[in-house]
């Protein structure tokens, strides 16, 4: 039995859905500022959230970046930059753009990202195949997604303070 | 006629724009149309320039097109979600127009109306991806569609963005969805352009590059500052400054610019921002 039939199974539990939909919206509020669009294309954004994108960017940047800062909100680093400096130093490149990402499932939206892979409610091919890459070795691969993730996470969270721009809009 | 048959011609391609007003007195922007009439090969009609309210870009493109005028219909992903893009690109084709640029568009906080919700359902890849589903005879639900319409698909890039990679992937993206040819935001640097293009001959599209007419020193600095992707270099600037006959001046350099790039690409967009009146005089200095 593989880990996608394991997991379809025990989704058929409402308990079971409803606890891992909890711990995933937690875990991935905290550690990618997840906005819960039930349609998760983490593995192939460098994980970083392209929903963070004020204009819900999946393909790439607008062109609106000025110097690496969201023209929507000067204090903030553009989105597409974090990911694209990510997925260069996770050597995914080739995977982002490959990759055409059609627009977002709204039904999906505040839905558990990993059930609506199980279930096959998504297009993009499943977090399982692109989690980690295949050419390396599992044991070298897992360490260097989790350190890329923590790095992201310990940059974003040490980011400019809002108060040294003028750019943020009142709020 | 679309735009790509001057590009398959060989032909070096001319386009310009105009922006609709805020209301409904449409005699000046109709009065600088007319100016263009003959010496561009088609008018781009933007959409909501800026996130602000106006007139619809689909309106006056088919003013344009009752007058003989050929437009560039510009849609944006800002304002419509996927239904009503798909049903505009629809309005677009019965109303004769074939020309289509797609845009994700200015964030609507930008605008003037702040407090609008942003809608952003599709963006310019996935729009471009939907309007060739059209072209194909079903919509992007994979529903058949009775009689499918027919678009030269336009999409746009900024060689001067920083970093330029991304850029480069989304513009593969485009193409991959359906792109014939592309605009490019404002260049003053022609060096810094042809690296550019050294970067996307593998994409094989045409390209035309954009000219915004540099009115003033001041307008120069400001755009170095405040516009993404646009770099206008100090010589230019100090030109402007030294310049008596600022007009003629800008002319001078639009037309030097053109001049420069004219073997690089397929073709120029010029964005004259209000002096539509001078584009003739641009285009005849650069030889055009």
């Amino acid at each position: 039995m593989s880990i996608d039939d394991m997991l379809a199974k025990a989704f058929q539990s409402r308990a079971f859905s409803k606890a891992f939909f909890i711990v995933e919206r937690k875990a991935k509020e905290w550690l990618f500022d997840c906005q819960s669009c039930g349609n998760c294309v983490l593995s192939h954004t460098g994980f970083i959230c392209p929903m963070r994108c004020p204009k819900n960017q999946r393909n790439g940047p607008c062109g609106g970046a000025m110097n690496g800062m969201c023209e929507v909100d000067m204090s903030k680093r553009c989105v597409w930059d974090e990911i694209w400096e990510s997925t260069v130093q996770l050597d995914r490149v080739d995977l982002l753009t490959s990759n055409y990402e059609g627009p977002p499932d709204w039904r999906l939206s505040g839905t558990s990202a990993w059930e609506n892979m199980v279930e096959g409610r998504l297009e993009s091919p499943s977090i399982f195949e692109t989690l980690f890459r295949k050419d390396v070795p599992l044991r070298r691969e897992v360490p260097r997604v989790i350190w890329q993730i923590v790095r992201n996470w310990y940059k974003r969270i040490t980011g400019p303070s809002w108060h040294r721009y003028e750019g943020r809009p009142p709020l | 006629m679309k735009l790509l048959e001057i590009f398959e011609s060989g032909k070096f391609a001319v386009t310009s724009e105009i922006g609709p007003p805020k209301g409904v007195d449409i005699e000046r922007m109709m009065a600088e149309a007319e100016l263009l009439r003959g010496k561009v090969d088609a008018i781009n009609v933007t959409d909501q320039q800026s996130s602000v309210m106006r007139l619809g870009s689909l309106a006056v493109c088919h003013l344009l097109k009752q007058r003989g005028l050929e437009p560039v219909f510009q849609i944006t992903c800002r304002d419509r979600n996927r239904i009503a893009l798909q049903s505009d690109l629809l309005n677009a084709h019965v109303l004769g127009i074939e020309n289509v640029l797609c845009l994700t568009g200015d964030y609507v906080s930008l605008g003037d109306h702040p407090g609008a919700k942003p809608v952003f359902d599709l963006d310019s890849v996935s729009l471009l991806h939907a309007a060739s589903e059209l072209q194909q005879g079903r919509d992007l639900a994979g529903q058949k569609l009775k009689g499918s319409p027919s678009f030269c698909l336009g999409a746009v890039v900024t060689p001067g963005a920083n970093p330029l990679e991304p850029q480069i992937m989304k513009m593969e993206k485009k193409v991959r969805a359906g792109a014939q040819f592309f605009q490019t935001q404002a260049v003053y640097d022609p060096k810094r352009f042809e690296e550019f293009m050294n970067q996307v001959k593998y994409l094989d599209v045409p390209v035309m590059v954009g000219i915004v007419f540099l009115k003033s020193a001041g307008m120069a600095r400001f755009m170095n500052r405040n516009v993404a992707g646009v770099y206008v270099p100090e010589s230019l600037i100090d030109e402007m400054d030294e310049a008596e006959d600022r007009v003629a001046k800008s002319i001078e350099i639009s037309a030097r610019l053109i001049r420069e790039m004219k073997d690089l690409c397929q073709g120029v967009h010029l964005m004259p921002l209000g002096w539509e009146k001078r584009v003739p005089a641009v285009l005849e200095a650069a030889g055009l």
